[in-house]
């Protein structure tokens, strides 16, 4: 055989195989297309720097369904009830009807714990058994790292009084009086209380810690002390509630909190109208990052305990909402590769930094970064996708797929910051004072009894802003009225069903 | 002539109205003056009855802003093509329907004034947007609008009140229906046509319902979305995240307020003089 047959034998047999090989490459190299819906994007996905290198990475071609932050679950229900062609919702309810009407998809089979550790660790943990529904998966919890929700102090004002930090009720009440008497023109408060949408709940936070609660600004419902014996008690209704609110009474009679905070209804620029004006001493972090007065020093205010009460800190924030695989999408093993991918330390870096040479430096182990500022195009801090985004929220990492336990995990949730341009690792450092483990029934949820919670959390806004708004001498007919609405909302069969929930798989 | 006297009931009337015109226009005042303000002057003051600085900030971050940019191209372009759209629509309709004795013109009326009370419900409207291929297009804010019963019944009655005979003497003349329509109706409808494009004009610049459903993708946003954006992003948004997002300052949402609803304001006094007259005419019955 001449060497022109071989080479033509060769060539017959190569050419095709070079090009099945090359094929088979080019198919496996297609970017699966995932669409995502997700509130507020507000980039450029087709173009965006972070999302071409993420898509790059985990090997798709992301394109998003968005709406106003207004108006995600209309928008959201009416993709859902209509099966538009998105694969992963995110802010999703606990509707049971989206499992019924098989809406959304069990995840089950497509959560496994080699390829899935982050989700699968996640959705198998004690604390997430009771969102199974006839022993299946149907949603991913949006975890977050937690909280960062500290007093606020003006410092100045506090040294110029020669005061130092409370330590208990009284002294606190004293700050806020001196705060108020240093005005001469009398509109001054000691503190600025929030109110949007029932937000003051929240902003009293350091107080009930003072008074032994360890109340999470989420879910308050969801708050149980928890006796030896194991029966569960609502702190809503507790005695140290009820101390923390009489003492919110006396500070809200005395002019000391500002009055109108039931009517606020913006957050966050007029609920700091007050300190940002300077007519008020003290706030909950006021987190705009823009505080207007010049050469105002601001501090934070360390934990103080009540007169024979415990200090305790606040529950943590673990859940920002829930996110689900749709019955319509063609590649939900895709869709679930995708979430694991986004909880990766490759993608939550990318996420809250972005590029490394691009947009940033250098990384140390601390979890700082050095921001190129002239080539950083986004307007917050960090990149606007790093929250809602396969997980709730967190400022760096929760290391879930790294740890046995959820608790570890959120023990050792990274945080990263970068060096210039902002930040909020101080005001952390300050709230881990106040903060503690999350809250045991986070994730805990029984969607029949959404009414219920609903009613109840009605029942604790309106009878909160009573008893504190009240005549001090109706405070306790007002405590009285609010026992009653708490149960007449359904509260004994909230709490049977948490106390079942909790002997079957807690105690 | 007797020289103007002022019964005390007059001075009650004058008073009442002078009252509610203030009560009318302080929102605007309210927003014109925060968004000329420093963000200290707006946390400082309450009311806003005084400017008591002046920045064009805000409006320097607003037209720098490429999504208002691009939302005020957008809401120009809907309000431009829809009106025009409709104006064609409802005025050939509205003719039609003025006839009397033209074949299923009570039938067709019947079922345009259906539409005022019943509706396809929100869904059915979304899938059938989507199957046309409309989802994500401008066209799905104009064309589902294209005739407003009410404004078809204001025109249909306009020109019921319509001397008859120019037309027909046009038509013995030997011209068709459409140069009727075009060349003698419509040149001397201004106040029903002015007043119904006015109404349009404004129905579609303020439109955010129906494009926050068909349209998904921030560059197709019209003025109205946007604003409804960045005013509840800091009512919800920070809610919902615990504080963790950025909102738009209030200055900035107030001169968004204001560069939305001046172009439209505008338009006001240039159809002003129809305005009363057209409502008149087309709302009585002949």
């Amino acid at each position: 055989m001449t060497a022109n047959a071989w080479l033509k034998r060769i060539r017959i047999l190569v050419i095709p195989l070079a090009m099945f090989a090359f094929a088979l490459a080019a198919a496996q190299e297609e970017p699966t297309e995932i669409t995502v819906f997700r509130g507020g994007v507000t980039i450029d996905w087709d173009n965006d720097p972070v999302i071409l290198e993420l898509e790059r990475q985990a090997n798709v071609d992301v394109k998003f369904v968005t709406a106003g932050w207004g108006d995600i679950g209309q928008v959201r229900n009416l993709a859902l009830a209509s099966e538009e062609d998105i694969d992963i919702y995110h802010h999703m309810d606990l509707s049971p009807q989206w499992i019924e009407d098989e809406v959304i998809i069990a995840l089950d089979d497509y959560i496994n714990p080699d390829d899935h550790p982050y989700l699968y660790n996640l959705v198998h943990s004690d604390r997430y058994s009771s969102m199974k529904r006839a022993g299946k998966v149907y949603y991913v919890p949006m975890v977050a790292e937690g909280f960062d929700w500290v007093f606020l102090v003006r410092q100045d004002w506090m040294d110029e009084l020669g005061m130092d930090y409370p330590t208990n009720e009284v002294e606190f009440r004293a700050l806020l009086q001196a705060f108020k008497d240093r005005d001469p023109d009398g509109r001054t408060v000691g503190w600025q209380l929030e109110g949007t949408g029932g937000g003051f709940r929240r902003t009293m936070l350091p107080v009930f810690t003072a008074f032994g609660v360890p109340t999470s600004f989420f879910d308050q419902e969801k708050n149980f002390y928890i006796s030896d014996d194991g029966a569960l008690a609502p702190i809503v209704t507790s005695s140290n509630i009820k101390a923390a609110l009489e003492y919110m009474n006396g500070l809200y009679a005395d002019g000391l909190v500002n009055t109108d905070f039931p009517t606020i209804r913006s957050f966050p620029d007029l609920s700091e109208r007050y300190i940002q004006a300077g007519k008020a001493g003290l706030s909950w972090f006021p987190n705009s990052g823009n505080f207007p007065i010049p050469n105002a020093e601001l501090g934070f205010l360390p934990p103080f305990t009540a007169t024979g009460f415990e200090f305790t800190r606040s529950e943590g924030v673990v859940n920002n909402g829930w996110i689900a695989v749709s019955a319509v999408s063609d590649t939900p093993q895709e869709a679930i590769n995708f979430l694991e991918y986004l909880n990766s330390r490759e993608a939550r870096k990318l996420l809250s930094a972005g590029i490394e040479g691009l947009h940033y430096t250098s990384f140390d182990e601390n979890g700082n970064f050095e921001r190129i500022e002239e080539n950083w195009p986004y307007e917050s801090t960090y990149y606007p996708l790093w929250f809602y985004f396969g997980q709730g929220g967190a400022r760096g990492v929760i290391p879930i797929a790294e740890y046995d336990t959820l608790d570890e995990a959120f023990a050792n949730v990274e945080i990263w910051e970068p060096t210039v341009g902002g930040g909020l690792r101080d005001t952390l450092v300050a709230s881990a004072l106040w903060t503690g483990a999350s809250m045991p029934f986070q994730f805990v949820e029984f969607p029949e009894l959404n009414d219920i919670k609903v009613a109840l959390g009605d029942a604790l806004l309106t009878g909160w802003t009573e008893m504190i708004t009240a005549a001090p001498a109706n405070f306790e007919a007002e405590w009285q009225e609010f026992l009653d609405e708490w149960q007449a909302a359904g509260g004994e069969e909230w709490v049977a069903a948490y106390q079942a929930y909790y002997d079957e798989r807690m105690k | 002539m007797r020289g103007l006297r002022w019964s005390p009931i007059d001075i009650a009337i004058v008073f009442g109205l002078a009252v509610f015109g203030l009560m009318t226009l302080y929102p605007f005042w309210y927003i014109l003056v925060i968004s000329f303000s420093t963000p200290e002057a707006y946390f400082a003051s309450d009311y806003h009855l005084i400017p008591s600085s002046f920045t064009i900030e805000a409006y320097q971050y607003n037209l720098e802003n490429p999504q208002l940019t691009r939302s005020l191209a957008n809401s120009i372009f809907i309000t431009a093509i829809g009106t025009t759209n409709s104006l064609i629509w409802t005025t050939i309709t509205g003719y039609f329907l003025s006839k009397r004795g033209l074949a299923f013109v009570s039938l067709i009326f019947t079922l345009f004034l259906v539409t005022l009370f019943f509706d396809g419900g929100l869904v059915p409207k979304f899938i059938l947007i989507r199957q046309l291929g409309l989802r994500n297009n401008l066209l799905a804010v104009i064309l589902p609008f294209t005739i407003n019963p009410f404004f078809l019944i204001l025109t249909k009655n306009y020109f019921r009140t319509r001397n008859p005979e120019i037309e027909e003497a046009a038509r013995v003349d030997g011209a068709s229906a459409f140069t009727i329509l075009f060349r003698i109706v419509v040149p001397t409808s201004k106040p029903i046509l002015a007043t119904v494009g006015l109404f349009y004009a404004v129905q579609y610049w303020n439109d955010w319902f129906w494009p926050m459903i068909y349209l998904s993708e921030r560059e197709l946003f019209p003025l109205a979305l946007h604003l409804r954006n960045i005013v509840t992003q800091s009512t919800s948004f920070e809610h919902n995240t615990g504080g963790i997002g950025v909102t738009s300052p209030a200055t900035i949402r107030a001169s968004t307020i204001v560069l939305t609803i001046v172009p439209i304001v505008l338009a006001y006094p240039f159809v002003q003089r129809y305005f009363v007259h057209g409502i008149l005419l087309g709302s009585s019955k002949e």
